[in-house]
């Protein structure tokens, strides 16, 4: 793990609240996705929500013996501790039914006992990429000025020409490129902070240059807005399931 | 030969008088007989459906009766109108059934059809009007007049309303003053309410009550109860979905519609800001729109801003900002952050639902999929920016939807033209405090692990070589040797804190002036300490986050201790300087560094 990992995982590991926070807001609706998915309609809203929940403390357990060395990404582990977080539920509602009486078997225990046996969901890595570029963009947005921030947003992910952005805003076209330069700097050190960050693995580090976000700068606009709108929409998918 | 030929000819019209008699005899007669075998099947088995079914119907419809007088009982009329309408309806069917059985089914074996009846049967009417007078009797009983006048004294109770997650009891209810109707939401702990709830909603119901918010409240033993005017209207989800309707855009008329309840909707938080309350809870389901007013509703999680009360995290997903929860996980309290800014935050959630006819599902970040004027996305991005970069108050976020709305062509209206784009209207003091203690911005994320830029230290840098070079020009074009302290300054300060090792990195300012005796003078001293501190090299730094966190950490005697020490070391902090009001009303600065804490004295100056 590189030094970023290692210091969000201290964090985790010494319950600093923010980090939890950090770590549902970024991932939580990916979560809540799969579980979604795999509960196949048998599970509300508001039990994928309490799961989702339930995969994040989960994951506060298991950050104690997380292994390095197996090699496993971040985005399998979570995904990993997510489906047995879902097992657990079913085992225990299957118990309630029979009312056997039988405990079912420790959520630590089964996420040790086959983590290596789990199918990689490519969706799921979609969304797990895409939200880690959109929490990179947030974290962008807290640093930079508002008005440069909007600037950005409008020219990169709402598309328009910078006469378009300078007329709206009042502003001269040289600057609305200062702008721009200024916050894509900005974001691409995010970018490569947030990715780190939540890599176990130099497959994982790696995918963002597979994502074309290590191109020319309207190269990486573009990669960035896709992966903007990609999440978009994953995330009017599960407002509309919501609904 | 003649004799084949008639033969022949009688042969053939036997065959076809035959064919003929098939025809139109044999076939339609055994057609009858068919079609009257199947009749008595039907007939069997339609008087045996309603000989079955008329039991069921009578059961359900007593039943039925039995619910609604329950309701009556319970002082539910709404739910006793439904239940008797549901039993009438089912006494209605027995009656068809019982018709059918001896009138109906016999004739449609005969092929006479009986015509449906439109109107109601005298059966029917009587079963009405006899509910109708056993509902009337039953209130005179238990009454209406005795239970409600009993229970909410001046008003009588006409309707319900489904209660919402407080678990209170909603009623409409008439004042016997002859005023517009009124809803009361009662708390009874005989009914299973909690005191906390009773106290939450308690707690703000003076200010609520010089607002208009609420007509009355009263408090005893056993309940808590307060009446608030009634809106007769839908809920801006429901209207917002209309305004969409089947179309994909809004037009300008809708567009200006929207703006309008907006407009509405930010006057009454204005009003609320104003008053020091917070409402925490504004969302489409919490506004009413009636007579072209959203009407905000629903005080259940109203909170005096100047609360001393730990925040919470109440409030609805995608419509609360995420800064507030992240403040409630830290166990802040109210009073250390500036509620009204979450209410911005919702205001602006609720009007991208205006625009998208769905909410935020992506915070301050969520793209437009419907067009809509550049200028309305700017102030709903504004709004849901983050706690630090987005409207100081309702009132600015006001001015700004009130230029979009006084255009002629809302669409034409630029971001630029926005009063917030080219704000200066801020108080002298309060633009002195920010110009020379920048606020720092931390990520939304809550810090992250990543160390603090350098270069965000050089505004204060480039601040305070700016002042020093302003001061030395000052000194040497100044005829008289005024003292180079700033003219914001009216205390004659201890010299030692001036004296005090400066800290060798960032030092955060925590003040308490709000609740000094005197806040503006407390707040101008302030400034100008720490303008002269800032002279000296200091490197100050205020940030809302991250005051809010270190208040929730730092100990009550402002000692340093082996965790303060660790904690400044995690915050990258080199000390904190305190600003608190002594018992004497003088100011006390306090620097508390990593292995010692140090105070000093402050007295004001009265020329």
């Amino acid at each position: 793990m590189n030094a970023l990992t290692t210091t969000f995982v201290r964090r985790l590991r010494d319950r600093d609240e923010a980090a939890w926070f950090e770590l549902w807001q970024d991932f939580g609706p990916a979560i809540r996705f799969q579980l979604s998915k795999w509960g196949g309609g048998r599970i509300g809203f508001e039990t994928v929500q309490d799961l989702t929940q339930d995969t994040l403390a989960a994951l506060s357990r298991c950050i104690e013996r997380y292994d390095p060395d197996r090699g496993a990404r971040f985005s399998t582990w979570l995904l990993s501790i997510a489906k047995h977080t879902l097992g657990d539920e079913f085992d225990r509602r299957n118990a309630q039914k029979r009312n056997s009486g039988v405990k079912p078997l420790s959520l630590d225990e089964r996420i040790d006992s086959s983590q290596a046996a789990l199918e990689v969901d490519e969706v799921f890595e979609q969304r797990m990429f895409a939200a880690k570029i959109c929490a990179a963009i947030r974290r962008t947005e807290s640093e930079v000025d508002f008005v440069q921030f909007q600037v950005w947003r409008m020219r990169a992910l709402d598309t328009q020409t910078g006469k378009e952005v300078s007329e709206a805003l009042g502003i001269s076209e040289p600057t609305v490129s200062r702008h721009m330069v200024k916050v894509r700097d900005q974001l691409k050190q995010r970018i490569a902070e947030v990715v780190m960050q939540y890599s176990f693995t130099p497959e994982e580090e790696s995918e963002a240059q597979k994502a074309g976000l290590s191109g020319s700068e309207s190269m990486f606009d573009d990669a960035v807005s896709n992966l903007y709108h990609t999440h978009q929409i994953f995330l009017g998918e599960e407002a509309e399931g919501r609904t | 030969m003649v004799s084949f030929l008639f033969g022949l000819l009688l042969t053939l019209a036997i065959l076809i008088g035959g064919v003929v008699v098939c025809i139109y005899v044999v076939i339609p007669v055994i057609g009858h007989v068919f079609l009257f075998i199947g009749r008595l099947f039907r007939f069997v088995f339609q008087e045996f459906r309603d000989v079955l079914l008329i039991p069921i119907a009578l059961f359900v419809g007593v039943v039925k009766l039995l619910r609604a007088v329950l309701c009556i009982v319970l002082a539910r009329w709404d739910i006793a109108k439904i239940e008797i309408h549901a039993a009438k309806k089912r006494f209605y069917e027995v009656w068809n059934r019982l018709v059918a059985i001896f009138i109906d089914n016999p004739l449609r074996v005969i092929g006479i059809g009986t015509p449906k009846k439109k109107e109601t049967p005298d059966y029917a009417k009587q079963v009405r009007s006899e509910v109708e007078g056993v509902i009337e009797e039953l209130k005179h009983v238990f009454g209406e007049n005795k239970k409600t006048e009993n229970k909410f004294i001046g008003y009588t109770v006409v309707g319900t309303l489904p209660p919402g997650g407080s678990g209170a009891k909603i009623y409409i209810a008439k004042p016997h003053n002859g005023s517009p109707k009124a809803v009361i939401k009662c708390f009874d702990i005989s009914d299973g309410s909690a005191l906390p709830q009773i106290v939450r909603e308690s707690r703000s119901m003076e200010a609520a009550k010089k607002l208009g918010l609420i007509i009355e409240h009263h408090l005893d033993n056993k309940r808590f109860w307060y009446a608030m005017p009634f809106h007769d209207g839908d809920h801006l989800g429901s209207v917002t979905s209309s305004l969409h309707g089947t179309s994909a855009n809004l037009n300008n008329k809708n567009l200006r519609t929207i703006l309008l309840y907006q407009q509405t909707l930010l006057q009454t938080l204005r009003e609320y800001h104003l008053a020091g309350l917070w409402h925490k809870d504004v969302k489409p389901d919490n506004i009413i729109v009636h007579d072209g007013r959203a009407n905000l509703v629903d005080l259940g999680l109203v909170t005096p801003l100047a609360s001393a009360m730990t925040l919470t995290t109440h409030g609805t997903e995608y419509f609360r900002d995420p800064e507030l929860v992240r403040q409630a996980m830290r166990g802040v309290k109210v009073h250390q952050v500036d509620g009204s800014k979450f209410d911005v935050y919702s205001a602006g959630a609720v009007l991208y639902f205006m625009l998208e006819n769905t909410f935020p599902p992506h915070g301050g970040l969520s793209g437009f999929n419907k067009n809509s004027p550049e200028s309305i996305r700017w102030v709903v991005r504004r709004a849901m920016s983050d706690y630090d970069k987005r409207y100081c108050s309702v009132e600015e976020m006001l001015a700004d939807i009130e230029t979009i709305l006084h255009a002629k062509d809302v669409t034409k209206v630029r971001p630029a033209d926005l009063p917030s784009m080219n704000d200066d209207q801020s108080s002298p003091a309060e633009v002195v405090y920010k110009k020379s203690v920048r606020p720092r911005t931390t990520p939304s994320t809550g810090g992250g692990p990543f160390k603090q830029e350098k270069n965000k230290t050089k505004p204060l840098g480039l601040l305070a070589a700016f002042i020093i070079c302003a001061v030395i020009v000052y000194a040497t074009t100044s005829s008289d040797n005024t003292p180079t302290i700033p003219q914001t300054v009216n205390t004659v300060s201890s010299p030692s804190l001036f004296d005090h090792q400066r800290p060798s990195g960032r030092v955060l300012l925590l003040e308490n002036c709000a609740v000094a005796s005197d806040p503006e003078t407390c707040k101008t001293q302030v400034i100008g300490i720490v303008e002269q501190l800032i002279l000296q090299g200091w490197d100050i730094v205020s940030d809302q986050q991250l005051d809010a966190r270190t208040r929730v950490w730092l100990p009550d005697g402002m000692q340093s201790t082996h965790e303060v020490a660790a904690k400044l070391e995690h915050e990258q902090l080199a000390g904190i300087l305190v600003f608190t009001e002594s018992p004497t009303n003088t100011l006390v600065a306090t620097v508390v560094g990593p292995t010692k804490s140090t105070s000093f004295d402050f007295t004001t100056q009265n020329n």
